[in-house]
């Protein structure tokens, strides 16, 4: 494989791009993208999602209320790999309250780091962590709504659904791509909260790049590979943020 | 006030009836009003045919029914060539137009509108204000107009209720409010300059009429309207500035009034002279004269008016 | 609906700091305990 490792980093050989073929041939290279991928648009659609449905159903009391906010978006204070180490705690097998009272109630309390459940295990601790941070930005956006606009809507006869569907909506749609660009960019290179709760298992399947770009460089010591490998992370975030910047700029808000 | 008749706001006592119905558990909507809000409160992320075909997209017209009336209301309007412009590429003149076509297009029972023209600059102001009445003739719908100005007020309207803290002061044709003001508060609002006001002592009250006087003025009788004073009290005398002359200017009636005082200020105004008067009692006073009046601060003055033309207050 | 809303409120605040609570129990309890059973009650 590379000839960069720790034992010559000061005198490395021009590898050429070799060190880049090697990451594109590594299978676990393409496991990890898709893993980021898939990981980073499944929790940035489910953020935004219940977060607009929050801010919105919410807005009557956190309105009148909005201390609770303080509440809501507490878990955003905590660090990510805290964050992953606290869930290692809730869901130990033995220790972890989660499956001691699944098991008392239900009877039964499913493995969440197998293998068949991992990737929902830590795609509902992302959504559980950062929804707060959609929901704060929705609640802003909503109630920056003039209260006239709403008023005018209500003469005009907007109500419901109706009125969130073509007035509300459309007035936070920038808040709304904002949202979901920041969410997406932070799941795909989602890191700390998964590598301490689950290490990248069960057997590598909660593998997300970055955390193949850190395990080759100081486990495999394959420096030349993980650098190859944040150039071409690197480069594929500007091809897709520039694809979306641009979408987003097509249609003005 | 207008929010309530809306709907926007729900009344705490009393009713609310449009043409005999009570509709004071209503939704907005259902009174059939249509709102011009003061800020417009167009919705930017639509064009201004969107804007105006909300309403009706809203209450499922048919699509051939709402370009009809899209049209139609534009046409009024003379936004035609503006229909697919969001608001934010319109004039604060032309997003008033579209403010109220989208009411127009609802064909209302009647038209509210909250101070439309606060947000223009003065030259527009008077622009849009001709063009509310012309629309006004043009659509005949009653139209309930909310404003602090007096000149849209006297101009636009066929009937004025004056509201002061909720409560009515007045209501009448504007001329009758202008000439028959039933208290001080009226007076004061109609009128630019508005109307003078003297402390003055009521000498002597018989058949209607008042003998009032004060250090500047000399005992003048008026008539009394509505609650008589009582010999010895204190009341108002209102009188207008442009009802004000000198007494050089005109042989003097029998029984004018006569108003002593120095000048403090003349503006020549070109079409006319506006002069602030300082009284014995240290009032101050505005009075409207002829463009040829020339004054010199400090320079002594005798005013006259007709005493038809004052207005008792009673305190 | 009111009511709706605040149960909603209340559940999502449960779910989003169910670590932070859970977290706060176990550091309440006798450093004996925690070794035996750190999960429960």
């Amino acid at each position: 494989m590379s000839e960069v490792g720790f034992e010559t980093l000061r005198a490395p050989q021009l590898e050429g791009f070799g060190n880049f073929a090697d990451v594109l041939r590594d299978e676990a290279f393409w496991d990890s993208l898709g893993f980021s991928l898939r990981f980073g648009t499944l929790t940035a659609v489910l953020e935004v999602a219940l977060g607009l449905f929050l801010a919105v159903f919410l807005a009557p009391i956190l309105q009148r209320h909005a201390w609770l906010l303080a509440i809501l978006t507490l878990p955003m204070m905590v660090a990510p790999a805290m964050m992953g180490l606290m869930y290692r705690l809730v869901l130990h097998e033995f220790v972890g309250p989660v499956p001691h009272y699944l098991l008392a109630w239900f009877g039964t309390s499913p493995a969440f780091l197998a293998p068949g459940n991992v990737f929902w295990t830590v795609v509902v601790i992302e959504v559980l962590q950062w929804t707060p941070f959609t929901l704060l930005l929705f609640h802003l956006a909503y109630g920056s709504i003039s209260g006239e606009i709403r008023e005018a809507a209500r003469m005009d006869g907007a109500k419901g659904w109706w009125m969130f569907r073509r007035v509300e909506f459309p007035m936070m749609l920038p808040t709304f791509g904002v949202a979901l660009a920041i969410r997406f960019i932070d799941g795909v290179r989602v890191f700390d909260n998964i590598y301490v709760l689950t290490g990248a298992g069960a057997g590598g399947s909660t593998m997300s790049l970055p955390i193949y770009i850190y395990t080759s460089f100081f486990r495999g010591g394959n420096i030349g590979a993980a650098l190859a490998a944040s150039v071409l992370f690197a480069l594929a975030s500007f091809l897709i943020l520039a694809l979306a910047w641009r979408f987003a700029q097509r249609r003005p808000a | 006030m207008l929010r309530l008749i809306a709907g926007l706001e729900t009344a705490t006592a009393g009713r609310i009836e449009i043409d005999g119905r009570d509709v004071t558990r209503f939704e907005p909507v259902d009174r059939r009003l249509a709102m011009v809000f003061q800020s417009y409160a167009l919705y930017p992320h639509m064009t201004v045919r969107g804007n105006m075909a909300f309403a009706l997209e809203t209450a499922g017209s048919p699509r051939a029914e709402i370009d009809r009336r899209v049209r139609e209301a534009a046409r009024v309007l003379k936004l035609e060539g503006l229909l697919d412009r969001r608001p934010a590429q319109l004039s604060g003149g032309q997003r008033q137009r579209v403010a109220i076509g989208r009411a127009i297009v609802r064909e209302p029972v009647a038209f509210l509108f909250d101070e439309p023209l606060s947000n223009l600059d003065a030259a527009l102001r008077i622009e849009t204000r001709q063009e509310i009445a012309r629309l006004h003739q043009q659509l005949g719908a009653t139209t309930i107009y909310v404003t602090h100005d007096q000149v849209e007020a006297m101009t636009l309207a066929d009937k004025i209720v004056v509201l002061k803290d909720g409560r009515v002061m007045q209501a009448g044709a504007p001329m009758e409010l202008y000439l028959e003001p039933a208290n001080e508060f009226v007076a004061g609002f109609l009128g630019s300059p508005s109307m003078n006001f003297l402390d003055v002592e009521v000498r002597d009250v018989r058949d209607g009429r008042a003998t009032v006087a004060n250090a500047g003025l000399a005992p003048v009788e008026v008539r009394t309207r509505g609650a008589q004073p009582t010999p010895g009290s204190r009341a108002r005398l209102g009188v207008r500035p442009q009802n004000l002359t000198v007494l050089e200017d005109v042989t003097l009636p029998p029984g004018a009034g006569l108003l002593r005082g120095t000048v403090e200020l003349s503006e020549r105004l070109g079409s006319e002279t506006v002069v602030d008067v300082v009284l014995p009692d240290r009032s101050r006073i505005v009075a409207t004269l002829s463009r040829d009046a020339v004054f010199l601060p400090g320079q002594d003055v005798t005013l006259t008016f007709i005493p038809e033309q004052a207005h008792l207050f009673v305190r | 609906m009111t009511a709706l809303r605040w149960a909603v409120l209340i559940l999502f605040a449960f779910l989003v700091n169910a670590p932070v609570i859970a977290t706060l129990a176990t550091s309440l309890k006798p450093p004996g305990e925690i070794m035996g059973n750190p999960g429960s009650g």
